[in-house]
């Protein structure tokens, strides 16, 4: 596969040792990659260095396309307050895109959910509704790597949702950076993470080798009758690290590896002539995951 | 809409057109009023026991009371105007609005510059014309050509005191930063023009060359100033493009 974005021992140094040590990314063409971290580990810096607003001190940026064929959209967006959304989203056209053609401007308001809002003054907007217009502003020139810096962090659920939806639907055509400290819009959206922790990056691969190799594999399953015996004839597997009930008719299994898991345990419950409701995976979140990495649960390596 | 068009409907939708035009054209229609019935104002504010000799206004009058407000209070206003408008990074995220779209970042800065530069200076000269005509009307006869090239070289330096603006903003973060040192610049101009041997090379000596053209001074006697004012435009426009540039966000 080849990368859209690569960086090779980015280096940004802070007073007080904070910024980039030699960060190695590789966003590969056509993914969704999310960049997930703390507060402070460096995310804004490095996409800031990335999009040209900041410069390595050391290392090299490598983008596959020309900088016209990428957009940037910043983590708190402002525009002129005078200027209606369509005007803002039209100028971003004229300066990205002019060749593009004018229906488009309409076509991208709609699509960040700003028709309604089109010709009134941005000064008035809030700040959900100006982050819709950044991403408004960011898609009008069709780019084909997309910059995204935490962009639905300033949003109401309802909000986050459409923006996640469409940074998705982007995902289909184009490559996305997008950097978040809300993990789990970007267990929703990314098939590629990146996870810098204290200007490093910890980890970085296919969201589900993350998960796979940093998530203790665990179901929940329902069933009717004797959830206690159930958990009892299931933890004599080997491959079962641990059963136990959490509720008359509920009990947790975590398996010693996913794959074992996910190949034994419908097999497992059928020998044990249980009358199964529903199996649920109980923790397979990215939010265990990065705790791991970042040492604040067992298991990790920080 | 092109970042000209943008700056160009800044003026046309934003007040910020209003103070400048509002204050020259005050200072243009009151300056040569106030020096004309100045004698008839002090009279009717003194006692009878006092005697006040005002000698009668002369046209150069009138221009000299025109220019030294315009050329405070309007200087003032349209440098605190100026700074709004180059202070671009005085906001990250509009900063960065532009900085991810246009390079260089000149195509940003040069159409700021331009468009303020040319509203400052069109405004002064609108409210030199009207003192023109209210000098002509109510005090006498003004040499036209040796006052048009007057009001040009106060403009030539109208366009360098908002170059130091742009070079301002380039250096600071903030709107009130960018103003204050843009005054502070233009402040020490003429404390250094208090040196003979500096002042006809000084930009700010064009400050006097209305006065100065509506009286004998020979027309010769700024051409050093305006050469000096129209190199350091050109330098100091320069050095804040590449500080633009150079900055990060």
């Amino acid at each position: 596969m080849t990368s859209a974005i690569t960086t090779t021992a980015l280096r940004k140094e802070y007073p007080g040792g904070g910024g980039l040590h030699g960060v190695d990314l590789d966003v590969p063409t056509g993914s969704v990659y999310g960049l997930i971290g703390p507060n402070g580990a460096g995310k804004t810096t490095l996409l800031s260095i990335l999009a040209g607003l900041r410069r390595a001190d050391a290392g090299d940026v490598r983008l596959a396309l020309p900088f016209e064929r990428v957009a940037v959209c910043p983590d708190v967006a402002e525009f002129e307050p005078w200027l209606t959304a369509r005007e803002v989203v039209e100028l971003a056209r004229a300066l990205t895109a002019p060749d593009l053609p004018a229906t488009r401007i309409d076509e991208t308001l709609a699509a960040t959910g700003l028709r309604d809002a089109a010709d009134r003054r941005v000064g008035g907007f809030s700040r959900g509704m100006t982050q819709r217009l950044a991403l408004a502003a960011t898609l009008i020139g069709d780019p084909a790597i997309v910059i995204l810096d935490e962009p639905s962090s300033a949003l109401d659920p309802g909000g986050r949702f459409e923006v996640l939806d469409l940074v998705a639907r982007m995902g289909r055509e184009r490559t996305v950076l997008f950097s978040s400290h809300i993990l789990g819009d970007v267990q929703r959206v990314c098939d590629t993470v990146g996870v810098l922790i204290d200007g490093r990056l910890r980890y970085q691969g296919p969201l589900s080798t993350l998960l796979a190799e940093h998530v203790q594999p665990a179901w929940t399953v329902r069933v009717r009758g004797d959830a206690g015996a159930v958990a009892g004839a299931l933890g004599a597997h080997a491959w079962v690290r641990r059963a136990a009930p959490t509720d008359l008719d509920a009990l947790r299994v975590e398996a010693t590896t996913l794959a074992d898991g996910e190949r034994h345990l419908a097999g497992a419950l059928a020998a044990t002539g249980a009358r199964v409701i529903s199996i649920e995976p109980a923790a397979d979140d990215l939010e265990e995951a990065f705790l791991r990495l970042t040492g604040e649960l067992p298991g990790g390596t920080p | 809409m092109s970042l000209w068009g943008l700056e160009l409907a800044r003026f046309a939708r934003t007040r910020r057109l209003v103070p400048l035009l509002a204050i020259f054209l005050l200072c243009g229609f009151g300056g040569p009023a106030l020096a004309r019935y100045l004698p008839e104002l002090l009279k009717s504010q003194t006692s009878e026991n006092v005697t006040i000799i005002v000698g009668k206004a002369r046209p150069v009058d009138g221009i000299s009371m025109f220019t030294s407000n315009a050329q405070q209070l309007g200087l003032f206003v349209s440098v605190v105007i100026a700074a709004g408008i180059l202070a671009i990074d005085a906001k990250p995220g509009l900063s960065a609005f532009y900085r991810t779209r246009v390079r260089p970042f000149d195509r940003v800065v040069v159409p700021r510059y331009v468009v303020t530069a040319g509203v400052v200076s069109g405004c002064y000269v609108l409210g030199a014309l009207a003192a023109w005509y209210e000098t002509v009307v109510l005090l006498g006869h003004l040499d036209a050509a040796r006052y048009l090239l007057g009001v040009g070289l106060t403009g030539l330096y109208l366009w360098f005191a908002i170059a130091v603006v742009a070079l301002s903003a380039s250096l600071t973060r903030s709107v009130v930063g960018a103003a204050g040192a843009a005054i502070g610049i233009l402040l020490a101009l003429p404390i250094l023009g208090l040196l003979p041997v500096a002042r006809p090379w000084l930009p700010s000596t064009l400050l006097g060359a209305q006065v100065g053209l509506a009286g004998p001074t020979p027309a010769g006697d700024y051409l050093r100033a305006a050469a000096v004012a129209a190199l350091a435009t050109a330098g100091v426009l320069a050095a804040a493009l590449a500080r633009f540039r150079h900055r990060e966000v």
